[in-house]
């Protein structure tokens, strides 16, 4: 948004405003937990981007002469089982490993706002039932579940979008709804209906925003998760197929040679671990911020 | 002759709890002419919120609504959520309590003040702020062109107050409903809003139902007064009768309650209403008021006086007033 200029009632001194961003980006970069998060999440969306440039080998290049080599300065990270490079694998595993947090977490984000609106609003027999899914599918362990979905669709990252996009929208619904069962009773809302405003756009224009601070610590927070559980999939098998590169599928790739090529896993699994550190970091001050009344 | 503009018949509103069915209101009748400024007062708890609400169809769910609200011919409680939606903002309009939270802290005010406009005429953004900054510059928002920029935050409570208050009358609704519209504001602020309010009434030719407790509030406004206790109305007069010559003793224990320059000069104490309004699941039988009533005999205590026309457009529901029974006065 452009700055504003305004000027006070008295008419003496005009007040630029900045919008609500700037203020955020700042207090973002001055705390060192989030810096930190930025910084290393920066790095690797800078790496996954660019791997086609720095890595030094393409992700399937393999060399059947100099397999299971340990890390050299030839080969930063080793090579796996195939002789392929697993620096170059980790580079590349980095845009799917990303890309699957984002996107699933995007669409469970879409239906848990969705429900969690609907259902906040409406009340009465659709917030039952949205309650009663919920509660369902909280009484399993989502891994599991998981694992019966994406063995009866089949193999595939496409499945693999979809399964855990069903399963991980609970929390969404649940921080939505409880947030709008608060805000349709605070006056502006009452306001809106005593003009008579349409149920959708009052959804949108009064209740939406105000509950939209909640739901960016949340996505932040669901992103590592997404990513977590999408490696644990394509670990089992049953995510991203070979030999497309994936972190979760490299550590499994690692996994006979855990004792004698401990490197094959081990690298994937710290960048996974910095990234997913990286974002709870991030929505943990995002949450201080933007929630300041919440116990610290 | 025309019929009234609005007309409430036995209008009884329940709440389903967990700890019983409240009766907030129990049996209303009452008619808003064209025009005309009604008043409704009584103590927290006596329905007159309740009233309003129902008159704009925004009770909570857990309510249950009966008999008739009955405006320009048809019944509001028979409308579908569509009709009534086309209804409310547009002829029936509502100011209520608390202008400090009433605005969305995330919108301009421009937007806010637009919505009415976008809603109900269909007009685009920019002839709606237009109307808009029209609208408040009618209720006296200093420089309107720049004001619709800014968030609520950085208004007053008292401009908050007449921000709602445009927004709630730029259509001109037939009906203006204003519930305790200058309780949480000072009382310096009270006046100017209240002439801003008659103003806009009086130009819009618009009618008013207000909702206080406060009667020199209602003397200032209003035309007639209805007074409410415990969900039922015990008595309705124009408002010179009801100053001068109520009879139902829960208004002459409000009109001594008022503080008075008369009374401030005599150093005399305020007289107070004893007692607590009744607890509604279990309202006490006879008349509701008889607890409190200083006056109270076997028959308030048995049975239920009825709303009786005493003289032209003077009503009460008192038994001391029906005759046969001798007391006091």
């Amino acid at each position: 948004m452009a700055p504003l200029i305004r000027r006070d009632l008295s008419g003496e001194k005009p007040q630029m405003y900045e919008g609500p961003l700037r203020p955020l980006v700042q207090k973002l970069l001055r705390n060192g937990k989030s810096l930190f998060a930025i910084v290393t999440l920066l790095t690797v969306l800078l790496i996954a981007l660019l791997a086609d440039v720095i890595a030094p080998y393409h992700y399937n290049e393999q060399n059947l002469g100099r397999r299971l080599q340990p890390p050299s300065s030839r080969h930063l990270f080793g090579t796996d089982a195939l002789g392929r490079d697993v620096f170059s694998r980790v580079l590349y595993g980095a845009r799917m490993t990303l890309f699957l947090g984002v996107t699933i977490t995007f669409f469970t984000s879409l239906i848990g706002i969705t429900l969690g609106l609907i259902s906040g609003y409406a009340g009465g027999i659709i917030d039952l039932v949205v309650r009663k899914v919920m509660d369902v599918l909280w009484a399993f362990p989502i891994i599991v579940l998981a694992l019966g979905l994406a063995a009866l669709l089949g193999p595939s990252t496409e499945n693999l979008i979809l399964v855990l996009s069903v399963l991980l929208w609970i929390p969404f619904a649940r921080v939505v709804r409880a947030k709008v069962l608060v805000i349709k009773e605070l006056p502006f809302v009452k306001y809106a209906r005593a003009i008579g405003m349409n149920p959708v756009r009052l959804i949108f224009r009064h209740i939406f925003p105000n509950v939209l601070s909640d739901i960016i610590v949340l996505f932040v927070l669901t992103i590592p998760d997404a990513m977590m559980s999408s490696a644990a999939l394509s670990f089992l098998g049953l995510g991203v197929q070979p030999p497309t590169p994936e972190w979760g599928a490299i550590i499994s790739d690692g996994r006979p040679y855990l004792f004698t090529a401990p490197w094959i896993s081990a690298f994937p699994g710290l960048f996974l671990l910095l990234v997913a550190l990286s974002f709870n970091l991030l929505g943990d001050v995002l949450t201080d911020i933007l929630n300041p009344r919440v116990g610290r | 002759m025309r019929g009234p503009l609005l007309s409430v018949r036995d209008l009884r509103v329940h709440y389903a709890t967990e700890v019983g069915i409240v009766r907030a209101v129990d049996g209303v009748w009452f008619e808003v002419n064209e025009g005309e400024r009604v008043c409704i007062v009584g103590e927290s708890g006596s329905g007159k919120t309740t009233v309003a609400l129902a008159i704009m169809g925004l009770l909570p769910r857990n309510a249950l609504v009966r008999g008739e609200i009955v405006y320009k011919g048809r019944d509001l409680l028979k409308l579908s959520k569509e009709e009534l939606r086309s209804i409310r903002g547009r002829e029936i309009s509502m100011v209520f309590q608390d202008p400090l939270t009433s605005l969305n802290p995330l919108l301009t005010i421009g937007v806010q003040c637009s919505e009415p406009y976008e809603e109900h005429l269909k007009l685009s953004r920019k002839e709606a702020l237009q109307r808009a900054i029209d609208m408040l510059r009618k209720v006296k928002i200093p420089s309107p062109e720049t004001s619709v920029r800014r968030y609520p935050h950085t208004f007053s409570g008292g401009m908050r107050q007449r921000t709602l208050i445009a927004m709630m009358t730029s259509l001109k609704p037939r009906l203006l409903i204003a519930d305790e519209p200058f309780s949480a504001l000072d009382v310096s602020l009270q006046v100017g809003l209240m002439q801003l309010l008659s103003e806009l009434v009086r130009d819009f030719n618009s009618s008013l139902l207000l909702i206080t407790h406060d009667l020199g509030v209602a003397a200032e406004l209003c035309d007639r007064v209805i007074v409410m206790y415990a969900g039922k109305i015990v008595e309705e007069a124009d408002i010179y009768t009801a100053f001068e010559r109520s009879l139902h003793p829960y208004t002459q224990g409000l009109l001594k309650s008022l503080p008075t320059l008369e009374r401030v000069i005599t150093r005399s104490k305020l007289e107070v209403l004893r007692g607590l309004p009744p607890d509604l699941i279990k309202p006490p039988e006879g008349c509701r008021f008889h607890p409190r009533c200083p006056f109270a005999t076997d028959v308030c205590r048995r049975d239920e006086p009825r709303l009786v026309e005493v003289e032209r457009g003077h009503k009460v529901a008192c038994w001391l007033r029906m005759g046969g029974i001798g007391g006091a006065t």
